[in-house]
């Protein structure tokens, strides 16, 4: 497939396909397609996700992820949208190599991507609520490994840094738009200024150690 | 009048009028304004009673649009994000506007409404309205988001989104439908609303639904 990005102030994505070619969206992406794309629905099963995987995503909190995706077969044009602003960037994915894109990002992806939903990571607040709770956050992420192409849209700019072994950088928990597998992630803690009825509440940030690729956006 | 485009985010579109030189818009669309504008009603009264009450009351639009009369500027802004066009009709050229996308038009422009039919599924599409607008004269109308143009040959066909459609030829029909996602029955069950556009003419598509971006002056 080909992927472009049609830039502006709420970019869409124009992908052109080749007869019997397939491309995977999440439902509801659409913008417009040639009359003769066809369209399926793909189950995660048939992806190799299992049901009990989205069942434990699901019941972990707010994990966006679909039972199905919507196929579009060519020949022809289809062009998607998130009907958000911010950059849409067409990643060409080599074979074995995989990204970690938090979710709600994804545009759509070639048939030959292996997709995965995961928990990229996850931290207990350091406050108890007022039930003496402390609430779990999860961060959840699609797993794309090549080969093949991707396309994901960021809110806001996207930042991108190429981290050495060992090197390390640090990013708001939002912050994090995208990482490839081969990267650490920790949870810290920055204590914040005191707040007048609450108290001191610690900021999680993200500590991430290379190598490998980590994309950052602008926008939350 | 000349009509220029200001601004690219939330842009605006300044009209500069002739002494005596009218155009319309819903209202609630002026930014701001020469002191030396004019300042009346159009009233909608096609279709008599019922067609009015049709439009305002099932419909959402509203009873009267506004006008402003030159000589002086005047701008106007659906203030929300997305690409303004400005468009010369010739004389009785047609084309129709999504409602609550039209920014102006000058007074020589006829105005007319109808609706497109949904595909009437329970708890799905029920239609929307569209502005008619007959030339001679200029408008301009702004969309949600990005305008992406296409122009289809006759019988040429092509299935967009739902929300969109944001301005078409006259001569473009449009057809609410239910497309399946994938077979069976729950291919059906989970079919998602699109419209299919046949020409011959030209269409403009948004890349924000409005549904989801609902701000926009008094839409």
């Amino acid at each position: 497939m080909e992927a472009d990005s049609v830039g502006g102030i709420a970019p869409a994505v124009l992908v052109t396909l080749r007869h019997g070619e397939k491309v995977l969206a999440a439902h509801g992406l659409m913008l417009y397609k040639e009359h003769q794309v066809q369209v399926h629905r793909r189950t995660m099963k048939s992806l190799g996700v299992s049901r009990t995987h989205l069942m434990g995503m699901h019941a972990l909190g707010d994990s966006e992820e679909s039972y199905f995706f919507a196929e579009f077969e060519g020949p022809g044009h289809v062009s998607f949208s998130r009907d958000k602003g911010g950059e849409v960037r067409v990643l060409q994915l080599a074979p074995g190599q995989t990204i970690r894109l938090r979710d709600g990002h994804l545009i759509c992806f070639d048939e030959s991507v292996r997709y995965y939903p995961m928990v990229l990571a996850q931290y207990q607040s350091p406050v108890p609520d007022a039930n003496g709770q402390r609430a779990t956050t999860y961060l959840f992420a699609d797993e794309l490994t090549g080969p093949g192409t991707i396309v994901y849209q960021s809110y806001g700019n996207i930042l991108s840094f190429n981290l050495q072994p060992g090197e390390a950088m640090r990013t708001s928990v939002a912050g994090l738009l995208a990482c490839a597998n081969t990267v650490g992630l920790r949870i810290d803690w920055l204590a914040s200024p005191a707040m007048a009825s609450t108290g001191p509440v610690p900021l999680p940030v993200l500590d991430i150690t290379g190598p490998g690729m980590v994309l950052v956006h602008s926008g939350t | 009048m000349q009509v220029e485009v200001k601004g690219e985010f939330i842009p605006i579109a300044l009209a500069t009028l002739a002494p005596g030189e009218q155009i319309y818009c819903e209202g609630g669309l002026m930014v701001y304004s020469d002191p030396s504008i004019g300042f009346g009603y159009k009233w909608l009264t096609q279709g008599g009673v019922f067609g009015t009450l049709k439009r305002t009351l099932v419909g959402g639009l509203p009873f009267q649009l506004h006008e402003y009369t030159g000589p002086g500027y005047v701008a106007f802004s659906r203030f929300r994000p997305g690409e303004t066009r400005v468009i010369v009709l010739e004389d009785g050229k047609a084309v129709d506007v999504a409602e609550h996308s039209l920014l102006l038009a000058t007074n020589t422009v006829r105005y007319d409404t109808f609706y497109v039919q949904g595909t009437g599924r329970i708890g799905r599409m029920i239609g929307f309205w569209m502005d008619r607008l007959t030339g001679p004269g200029t408008f301009a109308f702004q969309g949600h988001g990005n305008i992406l143009k296409f122009t289809l040959a006759a019988g040429e066909a092509m299935d967009v989104d739902h929300g969109a459609l944001v301005m078409k030829d006259a001569a473009v029909t449009v057809k609410a439908f239910n497309q399946p996602l994938g077979g069976g029955v729950v291919g059906h069950a989970l079919s998602f609303e699109a419209l299919r556009v046949e020409g011959p003419g030209d269409v403009y598509l948004q890349t924000l639904d409005p549904s989801k971006h609902p701000a926009g002056g008094p839409g």
